[in-house]
């Protein structure tokens, strides 16, 4: 067993072929998490015993000759706004700190019927709300191919415990980013579902119109196994499709003649002086590749992009001001204050949110404002119509967008804290997406060392597809990736 | 212009108890984020219809019956619910009173 080349097929090859069992797998990477954890802050609970437990049956499955699904005694990590029945589940909050799941959530669900392995739940900005993992109220985590550096978020547990081989995916929450910007950052392969393609129930909720759980892995095929097992309607969110299914064999099938009708559109709005420059020319390079693949690119215009971040931080903070009211002390997490229920409400929120959920609340409640309503949260969901025309416009003549992921690889801790807005416009490539509820991906430009480190920083491209049009975001990035892997290894 | 007054109206809409500091703080990060997101002023949004959710725009019914698999896994889930209260008497959630003399 090499658990450098670990991944979804090779688990599955290596269990039947019983090369090594479910059990050896589990054992070895629990102790990796327990020797390595605490310089990187992945995870925030570790379910070691359910893990070993779920090995285990897995081992007896193969014994018996049982059909063994392709995530069977695969590891996977979860983002800590995912509920797991009787697991602790903050959201990287204080106010959720000593809580527990009363249930599962329909991903977890769907991975505990396939035998998936569940590691553990990751660290993350509380509720979902950074770019940089700083706003965890517990621990920051550190970027492995430079601890100096943040790994982005607010997936950032997620992004870490799959660069380092904790596991070989992981699940994240996307709301404006938060899943292709830390995969970007830790040079791994983040895929935002297409609005209503994976369930939301059991996600912590943060911004409705725009959540989504997204899978990350080191590679395409692993992503693309993960989204197979998460993906599809469910009866208990009404905003799932009911007529979508995704098959991974979809993106296999996926040939080098089904590249070679494609049109990548580059929208010249993205590309502007806000790029640092390693960025520019990594991602001049991937377009460079791309067009050896016979891929024809054409520039196009987006024309609302530069509105796009100023929409979603007046659609976001109103839909979170709405949905953060539930943590009260009431039936939630931990009680504050006494006497009078005012006074819980006050104490419980006031010393259990840390200032960026604060700010948002706050924002929030600006903005849904009488006086400021029509001003603000009924302008930007008007502007938010346009962002999502222009996508529609723009995909009558390509098949899909390319982008950079981020304007500049993962930056140092403490450089944007002190101010939000420098914050926010990491996530300014990322959020357009959410807005239009589109599916896109992000890979990184180069094969990059594994275990991560001494070959730079990674940079990420993301491309947009059309609605539910997953399978082809996974084919250019799987074969992108396939052509960098052999230069690489020359 | 926003002031330390204004943030305590929005803090006690939201029932979040804030320190004078923090007050001070909010006030500062407003304005940067006001001043940012008054851009969208600038587009004509003349005749453009509001874009209220994610992609559907029709509402969906379940039937109306019961699920029976559903309210089995809703009783049992029940008791996990209960031990997640911050404080329970005998399955119930206990609070606070409401009314006070």
């Amino acid at each position: 067993m090499h658990l450098e080349e670990l991944s979804v097929e090779y688990i599955h090859h290596g269990l039947l072929a019983k090369d090594f069992s479910a059990t050896e797998l589990v054992e070895a990477l629990l102790k990796y998490i327990e020797d390595r954890d605490a310089e990187y802050g992945a995870f925030l609970h570790v379910m070691a015993d359910d893990s070993l437990k779920t090995a285990r049956e897995v081992d007896l499955n193969i014994a018996r000759g049982d059909d063994l699904p392709m995530l069977a005694g695969v590891p996977i990590a979860l983002k800590d706004n995912i509920v797991v029945a009787q697991h602790p589940t903050t959201a990287g909050s204080r106010i959720l700190e000593h809580y527990q799941g009363a249930y599962d959530a329909t991903v977890v669900k769907r991975l505990k019927a396939s035998r998936a392995v569940l590691m553990g739940k990751t660290n993350m900005d509380e509720f979902a709300m950074g770019s940089s993992g700083e706003n965890s109220a517990f621990f920051p985590t550190k970027n492995p191919h430079d601890t100096t550096r943040v790994p982005g978020g607010s997936s950032s547990g997620s992004a870490v415990a799959v660069a380092l081989g904790d596991v070989v995916c992981a699940l994240g929450s996307e709301t404006g980013g938060s899943v292709r910007q830390p995969a970007s950052f830790c040079g791994l392969v983040g895929l935002k579902p297409t609005y209503g393609a994976v369930s939301r129930y059991g996600l912590i909720a943060m911004a409705s119109s725009l959540d989504q759980i997204a899978p990350l892995g080191r590679t395409t095929m692993d992503v693309a196994h993960a989204f197979e097992g998460i993906s599809g309607f469910d009866t208990l969110d009404g905003t799932t499709a009911r007529e979508y299914t995704f098959r991974a064999e979809a993106v296999k099938k996926f040939s080098l003649e089904s590249l070679r009708g494609l049109t990548i559109g580059i929208p010249k709005e993205y590309f502007t002086d806000g790029i640092a420059q390693e960025t520019r020319t990594e991602v001049d390079a991937a377009i460079a590749l791309l067009k050896s693949f016979h891929i024809a690119f054409r520039e196009i215009s987006l024309p609302h992009t530069e509105y796009a971040l100023a929409c979603y931080y007046i659609i976001m903070p109103a839909e979170v001001s709405s949905n953060l009211a539930r943590f009260d002390g009431i039936r939630f997490g931990a009680r504050k204050g006494g006497a009078t229920l005012l006074d819980v409400y006050e104490t419980t929120r006031g010393e259990g949110f840390g200032r960026e959920a604060t700010r948002r609340i706050l924002l929030g409640n600006y903005v849904l404002s009488a006086g400021y309503y029509d001003a603000y949260y009924l302008k930007a969901q008007k502007v938010r119509a346009l962002i999502a025309e222009d996508f529609a416009r723009a995909f009558r003549d390509v098949d899909m967008i390319l982008t950079p992921a981020t304007p500049t690889p993962a930056f140092k801790f403490g450089e944007k804290t002190q101010d939000p807005v420098a914050m926010y416009l990491s996530d300014i490539f990322t959020v357009p997406v959410n807005l239009a509820g589109l599916p896109a991906i992000t890979f990184p430009t180069r094969a990059l060392n594994n275990p991560p480190g001494n070959d730079g920083l990674p940079v990420g491209v993301q491309l947009i597809g059309k609605h539910f049009d997953e399978a082809t975001l996974l084919g250019v990035s799987r074969f992108y990736e396939e052509a960098v892997r052999v230069n690489k290894s020359g | 212009m926003l002031t330390a007054k204004d943030i305590q109206h929005y803090a006690d809409l939201g029932r979040i108890r804030l320190s004078s500091a923090e007050k001070a703080a909010l006030v500062k990060d407003f304005k940067t984020i006001i001043a940012y997101v008054a851009k969208l002023s600038e587009v004509n949004t003349d005749a453009v219809l509001p874009m209220n959710g994610g992609v559907l725009f029709f509402n969906r019914f379940r039937d109306d019956g019961v699920d029976l698999e559903r309210k089995t896994e809703k009783m049992n889930e029940t008791s996990q619910i209960v031990r997640g209260f911050p404080e329970a008497h005998e399955g119930y959630l206990k609070v606070p009173p409401v009314f006070t003399d």
